[in-house]
């Protein structure tokens, strides 16, 4: 046994000071980075069920700073429309083309725009996103002041953690689920990682075509798509708009319709066991208000050689 | 630092604001439990040696301080607040498993305590804390930061220690004792004591 053994510890500060060292040395094993997360994982699905079952009586807590804003939500988009189901085969056929158009496109760059409360507001965080092919991805974004790095290469993944120092995301240390930006804690991924537990996704409609204030003269099709469940985790309405050459998807809006101030109420249906789920059931149970995400595409910039490399991104 | 100048919620830039409202305790309660929970763990660690038992004390923790969350005084810092459960929880524990845990008699919880809050001023010092103790662990003789990382990063007990560094376990507890002081009295020169 490792742990400070008393017989050796007469002396009370001695014995202290062991076991406060003991302690810290418990909390750098190799396993605290994944095992941080279950334990975090394990009280909130506990936190869950209390709550279901509404009996307790309890004070509660939020954030002064941004109500809300203390958690915003960055759902970074490779195959945007992949998750749609396409029952309707004119609007499926812009999907399919859009998500085969992703897989082979050199690199894009699109802006991110998070409102969380109300969408005629100044974004609470922003943010760009560029890809290659799906393979490499890196996303900057800002927040009151604070600055997210985090990407994925050939190498894998990795983050710059809030010292600057750069955290690298192997099978031990699986990508986290939230980043600290200053007060507000930012939820980091990628559609092509969210995609399995997407459910049974999205009536889809096409709309015909709409100019968009960025791309003038440019006919986008537009499809609209709506959720098949009634409650769920994920986006209740998505709108995509489709680049008519390049089939590239030029618009993505994820829309939350929450009555305000009553968030969404806790769903019972079957939930996957993704951890993606889990992920956006925790958003969507506790967002308030209306909220929106938007991924405009910004360009398809040649990318310097080393741009999807985290050390480019350290200062 | 003095006992009980562990910054209050109000007090942390990037922790809530303790108010009562039904529609955002939760996600208050989520931000601290994620900002508090490296601190707990470590403090279970040093009443507890198993680490399955860290973590059920660790949920039940959380949980007695989310349904206890309407008597948690605002003005104060959550995080002798919450070691005060865990530390209730821990004695439970021995009540019925003597042997999970290590001495926690009054003198030592005192002075653990004044460790802690030391150590966690904030949510971050205590990452700051962790941070300095792998430094001092990279200072350590090879043969004690060997021990030590064998034993706690790999989780390997004595005897497994001693056969992968060819040494007996009697030789393993020397060096593992060794190495907690002198990363203690690295972190005390340190500023963390």
């Amino acid at each position: 046994m490792t742990r400070p053994d008393p017989r050796d510890q007469v002396d009370t500060d001695a014995a202290a000071e062991a076991q406060f060292v003991h302690g810290l040395l418990g909390s750098l094993g190799a396993s605290e980075v994944a095992g941080g997360e279950q334990r975090l994982d394990r009280l909130f699905s506990a936190l869950d069920g209390e709550e279901a079952g509404s009996v307790q009586k309890r004070g509660g807590i939020r954030s002064r700073r941004f109500t809300w804003a203390a958690a915003a939500v960055v759902v970074l988009a490779i195959g945007v429309a992949g998750f749609l189901v396409l029952r309707d085969p004119s609007a499926g056929s812009f999907v399919e083309n859009a998500v085969e158009a992703s897989r082979n496109a050199p690199s894009r760059r699109y802006e991110i725009s998070v409102f969380l409360t109300d969408e005629n507001a100044t974004p609470t965080l922003t943010g760009e996103l560029d890809l290659v092919r799906g393979e490499k991805m890196l996303v900057r974004a800002q927040a009151h002041g604070h600055d997210l790095k985090a990407g994925r290469n050939e190498e894998g993944s990795w983050f710059v953690d809030a010292k600057g120092a750069l955290r690298r995301i192997d099978g031990d240390h699986p990508w986290p689920r939230w980043f600290r930006l200053g007060g507000a804690k930012i939820l980091v991924n990628a559609v092509d990682d969210l995609l399995p537990g997407m459910g049974d996704g999205y009536d889809i409609d096409y709309l015909g075509t709409e100019t968009l204030a960025r791309f003038p003269g440019k006919k986008c099709a537009r499809v609209a798509g709506r959720r098949t469940s009634s409650a769920g985790p994920t986006a209740e309405r998505v709108d995509l708009w489709f680049d008519p050459v390049t089939h590239l998807v030029v618009r993505m809006e994820l829309r939350w319709d929450v009555p305000s101030g009553t968030g969404v109420a806790h769903t019972h249906e079957p939930v996957p066991p993704q951890v993606l789920h889990d992920h956006l059931h925790r958003l969507a149970a506790h967002l308030h208000g209306p909220r929106l995400l938007i991924f405009e595409l910004a360009g398809t910039p040649d990318f310097p050689e080393d741009w999807f490399r985290p050390e480019a991104h350290i200062e | 630092m003095e006992a009980g100048a562990e910054q209050g919620v109000m007090g942390h830039r990037s922790v809530a604001t303790v108010e009562t409202d039904d529609h955002t305790g939760r996600e208050g309660f989520e931000i601290l439990a994620r900002e508090h929970a490296d601190m707990l763990v470590g403090f279970l660690r040093s009443l507890v040696a198993q680490a399955d038992v860290v973590d059920d004390l660790f949920q039940e923790t959380m949980l007695a301080a989310w349904r206890r969350l309407g008597d948690y005084d605002r003005a104060r810092a959550f995080g002798p607040w919450l070691r005060g459960i865990a530390t209730k929880l821990v004695l439970r524990h021995r009540a019925r498993h003597a042997r999970d845990v290590m001495r926690c008699d009054d003198a030592v919880l005192d002075a653990l305590e004044t460790r802690f809050q030391e150590a966690g001023a904030a949510p971050d010092a205590f990452r700051e804390t962790l941070d300095r103790l792998r430094t001092c662990l990279g200072r350590l003789p090879v043969k004690l930061r060997d021990a030590i990382r064998l034993a706690y990063e790999q989780g390997l007990r004595l005897r497994e220690v001693g056969k992968s560094m060819g040494a007996s376990e009697e030789a393993v507890k020397k060096r593992l004792q060794r190495g907690r002081r002198l990363l203690a009295e690295c972190l005390d020169s340190e500023g963390v004591s």
